[in-house]
């Protein structure tokens, strides 16, 4: 058996899209045997965004087709849960129960089973019943509000931040329920959801507008807060820039030599520079028109100034420490080509996470895992031939 | 003690802002036993946005102040770190090596421990010694130039997403590395980063990008590959809206009683309502004008159209699904004042978060946690009065 904390691990990943399967992913590259379990025709994934989706969430998972919409199929199901040790689904509410998957039948069938569903709103609730998915958490919970420029309609953030972050919660909590279930036996339920995320991101400004009474508003690329802050050119490309404390204020105006600027009464404080945002953005850009971006960016970083890059995807997915880190690497995606896709976001030095296989090709481990959990030869050949389960 | 998943685990939380403290706050929630070691004057949080981070990622710690520049102050957290099963922290690569606390030191007093450290780019890499935030993170990954008015500057995120999503990986890596001490016996050194956090939210662009070629842009808020969708005003406020396949824009023509657009020329195929975008969001909003939000919600969301109000920060505050899933609640904060802030966001049946303490004072509990690691009374009064802990 492979040294990984999560080798003994089963879990059965039911789901599609892009959250529970986040979730999937990250137990998979510490060891979990995970079975993705994808609807004839495949998981919605495998077509999302081009087709880019998967080689990100699908990475260490086996893939077997079940058609879950017929009986058979729900029994071949529920034998997977009498050996899992986790399920993960994104259905709405009442749809499990549909399809005779539900929490309680299927804790009937194995006590110790962790459960856990990932849903727009979560399971009870006024909205439960509502359509969700990541722009819709960010509408709801003043996410977008606060996004943008503030003379526009809010912004919807270009990533599916809430989508994956509900996906890095969920897998969170999936292990403290597996370490009771192995300490006391007994298995539980798990909710995460899209809303509860976004309203986690959001926290500091509930409380924020809750002893102020203020109701904050988006603010562009900068900080209403301070100057100068945002995004500034430079002779090349843009750079973003933060100066929240008046030393680092005074650290860039000496690191591009404009010491001067130091005691202009117009740039002299906070208040000075907020006031004069303009004035200052205008004065700093001309300046910085005259570098390149990363040698303005070397003077800024040498002098502990918070700067960096702005940059594009394309060279974002080009980026040197990112790869260097491993964070992001050429895998095979699922028709053979190498595409570029993140892995493991966390390094851990004894247990690293692996990547193991690319995304798997729908159904291609169908066989193998119905065999692994006891189906004997005649059994997988009447489901195949019956069309319950399909075979790669 | 109530029976948690993480009870028996103690926890020394020597970071700051806004990612490390949403760590070990998680861990807090599941029962570890958290102790917040602060620096003389508080960790950073406590002033962040006018103290207003502080509640919603220091619940259920508890806080004890000890000098770590002083030589006792590190004898101190190595006395600590004897009894202790993991430590977080978010300091720069090569200041807790300065500070004498760094994995290897640790690692000798205790073998068995997790030591996580949250940085801006992680440990190595060209970036490592670059100072790292959230709206750098955004920056460097692509995640900002993805975000905003395509006419326009790209848009800073209004919320940390960054920093709590970092936070969650290094709770989940926590738990998972104390797992497998549990089993072997061994501890490890864990890294998280901004930056690798930021990545993965960016990983299907990277992919899609690897695979076209093509550059991704910003939109606004609504989305390139279909109409309609984004924010539409209404009688009273704003919806977000979204139709992504044929159905969901016949469903929403029928639920608002237009069929008529279903087979208008100018809006009968996605690549038509791309093509009068602009007609169809004036349309629209002409429509949606004579309704109030709360009756068009419900008319959409009836239909199964993905649908949801555009709330404010004001009114998602007060949002009573979210008060009612305990997601919000009201707490109080360390000056005794009752705020809204946010409990643990994942629910479960038979051990659930819980929240006992939401903002620890500062120094509260440094006496009180220096005797449970067996400091005599007249050395915690000596340390007391050598300012070595407060």
């Amino acid at each position: 058996m492979r040294e990984k904390p999560l080798a003994d691990i089963t879990v059965l990943d039911l789901s599609q899209a892009v959250a529970a399967p986040c979730a999937g992913v990250l137990l998979a590259d510490f060891g979990a045997n995970v079975i993705s379990i994808e609807p004839p025709g495949g998981g919605s994934e495998r077509e999302y965004g081009g087709g880019s989706t998967m080689p990100n969430f699908g990475r260490n998972k086996r893939s077997i087709v079940v058609d879950l919409k017929t009986d058979d199929g729900t029994d071949v199901l529920h034998r997977l849960v009498e050996d899992a040790d986790v399920l993960i689904h994104n259905n709405r509410p009442g749809k499990m129960t549909d399809l005779g998957c539900d929490y309680e039948t299927l804790s009937a069938v194995n006590p110790q089973l962790v459960y856990c569903s990932v849903t727009g709103y979560g399971e009870d609730g006024p909205y439960r019943d509502r359509p969700g998915f990541d722009p819709l958490a960010q509408a709801m919970s003043g996410l977008m509000w606060t996004t943008g420029e503030p003379d526009r309609k809010p912004s919807r953030i270009g990533a599916s931040t809430i989508d994956i972050g509900t996906g890095i919660y969920a897998a969170f909590a999936i292990w403290p329920a597996l370490r009771h279930a192995r300490a006391t036996g007994e298995g539980q339920k798990i909710e995460a959801s899209l809303f509860d995320t976004a309203a986690a991101f959001m926290g500091h400004w509930y409380t924020l507008y809750d002893k102020t009474g203020e109701q904050p508003q988006r603010q562009g690329h900068s900080w209403e807060l301070y100057a100068p802050s945002g995004v500034f050119e430079t002779g090349t490309d843009p750079i973003y820039l933060s100066t929240p404390f008046q030393h680092l204020w005074e650290r860039v105006a000496e690191a591009v030599d404009r010491p001067e600027w130091i005691d202009d009464p117009r740039f002299e404080t906070g208040d000075d520079r907020a006031e004069n945002r303009a004035e200052l953005a205008a004065e700093l850009e001309s300046e910085f028109a005259d570098y390149e971006r990363d040698e303005l960016l070397d003077l800024l970083i040498e002098a502990g100034v918070p700067a960096s890059e702005l940059k594009t995807v394309a060279e974002a997915a080009r980026d040197e420490h990112l790869h260097e880190r491993g964070t992001l690497q050429e895998i095979e995606d699922v028709d053979g080509s190498e595409v570029t896709a993140t892995a493991t976001p966390v390094s851990l030095s004894e247990t690293p996470g692996r990547i193991e296989r690319g995304p798997p090709s729908l159904g291609e481990h169908s066989r193998d895992v119905l065999a692994e959990f006891g189906f004997d030869d005649d059994a997988i050949e009447r489901l195949v031939g019956d069309e319950i389960v399909h075979d790669g | 003690m109530a029976e948690t998943p993480l009870t028996a685990t103690t926890v020394l939380d020597l970071s700051q802002g806004v990612a490390g403290p949403t760590a070990a706050t998680l861990l807090a929630d599941f029962g570890a036993d958290v102790i917040s070691v602060e620096p003389p004057g508080g960790a950073t949080e406590r002033r962040l946005a006018e103290g207003s981070a502080f509640p919603n990622v220091s619940r259920n710690k508890r806080s004890i102040v000890v000098d770590l520049k002083s030589d006792e102050g590190t004898a101190v957290l190595h006395r600590l770190v004897e009894d202790a099963d993991a430590l977080i922290h978010n300091n720069r690569p090569g200041k807790m090596t300065d500070l004498g606390c760094d994995y290897e030191t640790l690692a000798e007093i205790n073998p068995q421990l997790v030591y996580c450290s949250v940085t801006g780019y992680g440990e190595d890499g060209p970036y490592r010694d670059r100072p790292g935030i959230d709206p750098l993170a955004q920056a460097v990954s692509g995640m900002m130039w993805t975000t905003g008015e395509p006419d326009r500057k790209p848009s800073r995120i209004g919320a940390p997403t960054i920093d709590s999503g970092t936070g969650t990986y290094a709770a989940f890596s926590m738990v998972l590395a104390l797992w497998h001490v549990q089993q072997t016996g061994t501890g490890q050194k864990i890294e998280t980063s901004l930056i690798d956090t930021a990545a993965t939210y960016l990983g299907n662009w990277y992919t899609q990008y690897s695979m076209t070629g093509e550059v991704p842009q910003r939109q606004g808020h609504a989305w390139d590959s279909y109409a309609p969708s984004g924010a539409f005003e209404t009688g009273t406020n704003p919806i977000y809206l979204a139709t992504p396949f044929q159905g969901l824009w016949e469903r929403f023509a029928h639920a608002i009683d237009r069929d008529d657009w279903i087979d208008d020329p100018r809006f009968k195929t996605n690549d038509k309502r791309l093509e009068n975008r602009e007609e169809l969001t004036e349309v629209l909003e002409n429509e949606f004008r004579s309704f109030d939000r709360q009756e068009l919600i419900a008319q959409l969301v009836a239909a199964g159209v993905p649908a949801a109000e555009l709330q404010t920060v004001e009114q998602a505050a007060h949002d009573e699904h979210l008060h009612e899933r305990g997601t919000l609640r009201r707490v109080d904060d360390v000056d005794g004042s009752e705020v809204i802030a946010t409990g643990p966001p994942v629910k479960f049946s038979e051990t659930p978060g819980e929240v006992e303490d939401v903002a620890p004072e500062l120094g509260e509990h440094t006496s009180e946690v220096l005797a449970e690691f067996g400091f005599e009374k007249s050395m915690v009064e000596r340390l007391l009065d050598d300012g070595v802990v407060n």
